[in-house]
């Protein structure tokens, strides 16, 4: 028998890859139906009849008896619809959907354990409903005359251009493979030593000014590292198109059992992020796409998922043309539910209306179903992209009524881009996709409105948010030492200007007030150490190249829990 | 037996082109040209003149039917594939076909049809 272990990861793929395709394609032929386009149902058979056969031998190759069965039930299916022997109906289609659901779980479940499901309930039930008599792998009465759809006159195909010469045996090979398969887990690790080699160049470049004859290599070294760092940032990213796949299927589900009409577009699925973003993209788009069903659409519209991208970040936006946002109803259920004081509510700002549409616990649905109406489903989408450092807006209504949700993305996760500051002998790295700039701020330009100081920028007036004070912090005895002795110059609080970088949330600018801006540099997001995690104002940790960890400030939480403080410019 | 022998494999499952692949290199060969559709191996059967073709029968865009038809008295071509009805296995003879193996296959299987085949 072959050792089939090493071929495992290679099938699991391939067969997820056929699963999809088999859902794309049933996708199609049910679109297909009551238009009885004849035409492009056969083309469509033809696809799923092979999806289902190459499955099938795969699957038996490995052993897998049960889901080789079910898809050689599948694959007589299919065979006998573009043979015209047998009629597809809704309800078929709807069984067939199921039946792949259903490989699906087995195909999980060989994953994780290597032992698949028994899914032979399924096979008699497709049975019973087509009327197939599939008996055994590679046994089933079809009429041998019925040659493949396929089989239609070609021309043929002198592809010469991309031969190569056949003596060559060697560029032969490496022509040949243009794409190889790589586990994820070897793309971490690469990742991982890649982050080692930088905080080691790091290292090197304060070595630099210290000893001038490493100043060529080391210069050199920097610029490997980079491009070294570009390409394995390269290698990981994949198209948003593999979790955007499942979504048609998804909608159409949910349409189906809500009775409702909806009409599903899918653009940019090409578009690549990284793969870290990509993997967790999934649940929060799955509750954009329910919320958009649930409560956008009434009886029939459309809904569109667009992925975009743009300079600094990718854009993924969900959109309904059905109802707007009722924020009457999101008040009330914000009241009914004790997240607002009855009181308080009419005061709210219309950034702090929208906030209220992520909170855990609201929910405008006064059922619970299976979809929607526990709440949580925005709240998913908002912890999202706060974990990653993007933002997510509402527009509603959008044009001629209806709810846009965008997501802003940034294009990569490790490896960011920031500037280090110090607060009373603190070091702090502020991400740069949340500056707008940095300012001196003369103290005469302060002024202070009802325990709130805030500053007049370019007339503008911007709340300002003292670090030290936020995090409760004091110069170190050995600061203050050195400012007695006057042996260093040191940082006076009372001077006549203030350092503050100016960050921006949505439309609110606050300045945040620093003691000494130190550089510019390229910082590795690692996570929070553990004591730290939940504390709010901090998106991750860096290391330095001289070793030492500081922590990343996350100014999207930050601010939140100081809304008071800060107020729409 | 030439172990020499360029292979060209033909099968729209890179899944059952690495297991054959697997098997024929653990046999002793090491030339292999793959392909995943009809089309693509007309071409590469042009450009590489391989010496053997081990063919999947139901593949897109030109399926192996079609593709034996156009090389199957040209060059040694063994069929591999989950069809396993009389009447296709005899078609396939008809057009040239050295062999058929019906998938799932064994590893001598395979092995002794080719030395069959090229012996």
């Amino acid at each position: 028998m072959v050792d089939l272990s090493k071929f495992k990861d290679l099938f699991i793929s391939e067969a997820e890859d056929n699963l999809q395709k088999l859902n794309g394609n049933l996708l199609a032929l049910e679109k297909n139906l009551p238009a009885g386009r004849q035409g492009q149902s056969k083309k469509l058979l033809d696809e799923l009849m092979r999806s289902a056969h190459t499955m099938k031998s795969s699957s038996a190759t490995m052993g897998y008896k049960k889901m080789a069965f079910l898809t050689h039930v599948l694959e007589d299916i299919f065979d006998h619809a573009r043979n015209d022997e047998l009629k597809i109906t809704p309800k078929i289609i709807n069984e067939l959907f199921k039946t792949v659901d259903i490989l699906e779980k087995s195909l999980a479940s060989v994953k994780k354990s290597g032992e698949e499901l028994n899914v032979d309930t399924q096979a008699r039930k497709l049975k019973k409903l087509t009327g197939v008599t599939t008996e055994g792998v590679g046994k089933s009465p079809r009429t041998p005359e019925e040659k493949p759809a396929t089989q239609r006159a070609q021309k043929p195909v002198e592809d010469t251009e991309t031969s190569v010469p056949s003596d060559d045996l060697s560029a032969l090979s490496v022509a040949k493979i243009d794409h190889i398969k790589v586990p994820v887990e070897r793309l971490d690790n690469l990742m991982d030593l890649m982050e080692e080699l930088l905080i080691d160049k790091m290292r090197l470049e304060q070595l630099k000014n210290k000893t001038p004859e490493l100043e060529g290599v080391v210069e050199h070294l920097s610029r490997l590292v980079s491009d070294i760092q570009y390409q394995v940032m390269q290698a990981r990213l994949v198209p948003v198109e593999q979790i955007f796949a499942r979504f048609p299927r998804m909608v159409r589900d949910l349409a189906q059992e809500q009775k409702k009409k909806i009409g599903f577009g899918m653009t940019g699925g090409e578009m690549e992020l990284d793969r870290t973003i990509v993997d967790k993209l999934g649940e929060p788009l799955v509750h954009l796409l329910r919320n958009a069903v649930d409560h956008g659409i009434e009886k029939s519209g459309t809904i569109n998922l667009q992925a975009k991208r743009e300079k600094d970040f990718a854009l993924i936006m969900v959109e309904n043309d059905g109802k707007n946002i009722d924020f009457e109803k999101v008040k009330r259920a914000a009241v009914k539910r004790n997240i607002v004081d009855a009181k308080e509510i009419e005061s709210l700002s219309e950034n702090q209306l929208i906030n209220l549409l992520y909170h855990p616990r609201l929910s405008t649905k006064d059922k619970v179903t299976e979809t929607s109406g526990r709440g949580v489903g925005l709240s998913v989408v908002k912890s999202f992209v706060d974990q990653i450092g993007g933002r997510v807006t509402v527009e509603s209504p959008i044009t001629d009524g209806g709810t846009r949700f965008t997501l802003e993305l940034p294009l990569t996760l490790a490896i960011i881009n920031s500037l280090l500051v110090e607060v009373r002998d603190t070091l702090f790295a502020i991400p740069f996709s949340s500056i707008e700039r940095s300012v001196d701020i003369p103290q005469g330009d302060i002024k202070s409105m009802a325990d709130q100081d805030v500053a007049v920028v370019d007339g503008v007036d911007v709340p300002l948010v003292y670090l030290h004070k936020v995090f409760n912090l004091a110069f170190s005895a050995e600061h203050l030492a050195d400012n007695k002795n006057k042996t260093k110059k040191i940082i006076n609080p009372k001077s006549s200007t203030l350092t503050a970088v100016l960050v921006k949330r949505g439309k609110d600018i606050a300045g945040i007030v620093i003691d000494k801006l130190i550089n510019e540099q390229e910082i590795i997001v690692k996570p929070l150490p553990s004591v730290l995690k939940g504390t709010k104002g901090f998106s991750g940790s860096t290391i330095l190249g001289d070793g030492r960890t500081i922590l990343i400030l996350d100014f999207v939480s930050l601010l939140e829990d100081r809304s008071k403080l800060i107020r729409t410019s | 037996m030439d172990k020499n022998i360029k292979i060209l494999i033909a099968d729209d499952s890179a899944f059952m082109r690495k297991v054959l692949k697997d098997i024929l290199a653990g046999a002793g060969f090491s030339k292999f040209v793959e392909c995943g559709d009809g089309k693509e191996c007309l071409a590469k059967y042009e450009a590489e003149k391989p010496g053997l073709v081990l063919l999947d029968i139901i593949m897109p865009v030109v399926d192996g039917m079609e593709v034996l038809k156009k090389i199957g008295t040209a060059v040694k071509v063994l069929v591999i594939s989950a069809v396993g009805q009389d009447k296709i296995i005899e078609e396939t003879k008809q057009h040239g076909a050295v062999g058929y193996i019906v998938k799932p296959f064994d590893r001598k299987k395979v092995i002794d049809e080719i030395t069959k085949v090229l012996s």
